[in-house]
């Protein structure tokens, strides 16, 4: 995320407003999503996406959609 | 009395109607959470103000409010009133610079609606500014100083201007606010000249920039005060001097931040730097197509060339959009061969060109435009109160519209592009692109 929003990670708190904030929009939300979906090999659902609003939600978000394809490592 | 040496000056940016004032279109730009981006990519300040700003000497103090921002203060104690705008903010800069001349300030306005409609804005103030300020404002406040302020300076009476000479604008002064985009200018100017634009009659038609050092130096202080802002470039064309793009491109690689800029088509003819573009940062460029229906083109600018460039459109939109970079594609509506078939045409060319972004408006006969001089000789302008001149709104007269008529089509075209079903298909293809690219 922080590579694609071009924004210091140190700035990247997990309760930062993806969109208010951090002014991500749609294809910037593409963009980080098809990133993930290759680096994780995972497949995230757009409809997933719409109650997403901070990092931290994108966070759990993503380390669930992993879990459940690969399981987890914990 | 002893005269007086150190001002305090409020610079105004006047409350604006960037989008229509149309009741319907506004209920609907409300609930749409597409719409509320394009609104989140128009909400930064222009740079007149924290230009002018910078142009002033440092004992001096210097006040900027965005109205769009905050409430004018008309109590605040201040020697000079400077305000600023567009066409569309015209009325609302006649409105305040009326309500401080009646508190007995000194007020001054420049900006693109002063320029192109001088004797209209001239009756509201004391002193007018035409063209751009870096001369101008340094010799009204010595001339002010002076106890000697003339009530016209104009640019064309003085030397070209040097943009290696533009000081950093002063952005620290409107830091307060938090824009999701800060606007910076590398260059001004456009090669094309197109009939609705006045941008020529405020930069003249020769291209000129800034040093690379200069905009690398303006992008760090934005950083310095947002850290999360997009950096949006306010240039007319911003890469139409390649070997300039390049020296500036090259610079940006070593840089952390994300932005858009204004271009024309003709960027993708360079595959290295569109390759670079994404590398550096660049996540839209704002195309002007204005018209899908070629015919409308033929007269647009003199040399034909948005015409000429018309047949290979599809082709450049692939192109630029494969390297990660959206297109944020914008078309007049109003134009000579425009009928009621038109919004659904252009729906069909973003659709099938699956362009990011677009933006429909009335063609508007702005201040200064030569389209202005055509339609009035036409007797074809039927309002000219600026307030209607948004560019949303409805102001000439056209053969194959009634003024409802506009603005039913205007609101059909954000419904059919902005459906969620559309916004959705759009969105896979820049997913696989973005997919091809990691």
């Amino acid at each position: 995320m922080s590579s694609i929003s071009r924004i210091d990670i140190e700035e990247l708190d997990s309760d930062v407003r993806i969109r208010e904030e951090l002014g991500v929009d749609s294809l910037m939300a593409m963009e980080i999503v098809a990133t993930c979906e290759k680096h994780l090999d995972i497949c995230i659902d757009e409809g997933q996406l719409y109650d997403v609003e901070t990092i931290g939600d994108f966070e759990r978000l993503i380390v669930t959609i992993y879990n459940e394809k690969h399981g987890s490592k914990n | 009395m002893e005269a007086k040496t150190k001002l305090t000056i409020l610079l105004i940016s006047p409350k604006g109607d960037i989008f229509s004032r149309s009741g319907d279109f506004e209920t609907y730009a409300r609930g749409s959470r597409e719409m509320q981006t394009v609104f989140h990519f128009f909400s930064g300040l222009g740079l007149g103000l924290t230009t002018i700003a910078a142009l002033t000497p440092p004992e001096h103090t210097v006040r900027i409010i965005d109205e769009n921002q905050e409430p004018i203060d008309y109590d605040v104690p201040c020697d000079i009133v400077g305000i600023t705008g567009m066409t569309q903010q015209a009325y609302r800069a006649y409105e305040i610079a009326e309500a401080f001349k009646r508190q007995n300030r000194y007020v001054v306005m420049g900006g693109i609606h002063a320029t192109c409609a001088p004797e209209d804005a001239q009756q509201h103030v004391d002193t007018l500014f035409i063209g751009e300020a870096e001369n101008t404002w340094p010799q009204f406040i010595e001339d002010f100083l002076g106890g000697k302020p003339a009530p016209l300076y104009d640019q064309k009476e003085f030397p070209a201007i040097d943009m290696s000479k533009i000081p950093i604008p002063r952005f620290d002064l409107v830091a307060k606010y938090d824009y999701p985009v800060v606007w910076i200018q590398s260059t001004r100017g456009c090669p094309h000249d197109c009939e609705f634009c006045a941008a020529s009659k405020i930069y003249g038609r020769k291209y000129k920039r800034k040093q690379v050092d200069q905009v690398i130096a303006e992008i760090e202080e934005v950083k310095k005060h947002w850290k999360f802002a997009q950096i949006g470039f306010a240039d007319d064309n911003m890469f139409s001097n390649k070997s300039y793009s390049r020296q500036l491109i090259d610079r940006f690689q070593n840089m952390n931040f994300s932005w858009y800029a204004q271009s024309d088509i003709a960027i993708a003819e360079n595959t290295q730097l569109l390759r670079d573009l994404h590398a550096c940062g660049c996540r839209m460029l704002h195309i002007g197509f204005e018209s899908v229906i070629k015919k409308n083109l033929r007269n647009l600018d003199s040399q034909h060339w948005k015409e000429k460039m018309s047949d290979r459109y599809p082709q450049y939109i692939e192109r630029i959009q494969k390297h990660g970079i959206g297109i944020y594609g914008t078309f007049i509506l109003g134009l000579e061969e425009d009928t009621r078939n038109t919004v659904d045409r252009t729906v069909e060319f973003v659709q099938s060109n699956r362009l990011m972004g677009a933006q429909i408006t009335i063609l508007t006969p702005f201040p200064g435009s030569r389209l202005r001089t055509r339609l009035e000789r036409e007797n074809r302008i039927v309002h000219s109160e600026w307030i209607w001149y948004t560019g949303w709104n409805p102001v000439i007269r056209h053969k194959n519209f009634t003024t409802a008529e506009f603005q039913q089509d205007l609101l059909r075209f954000y419904k059919s592009i902005y459906d969620p079903e559309k916004v959705k298909l759009r969105s896979a293809y820049f997913r696989e692109i973005f997919k091809q690219l990691v």
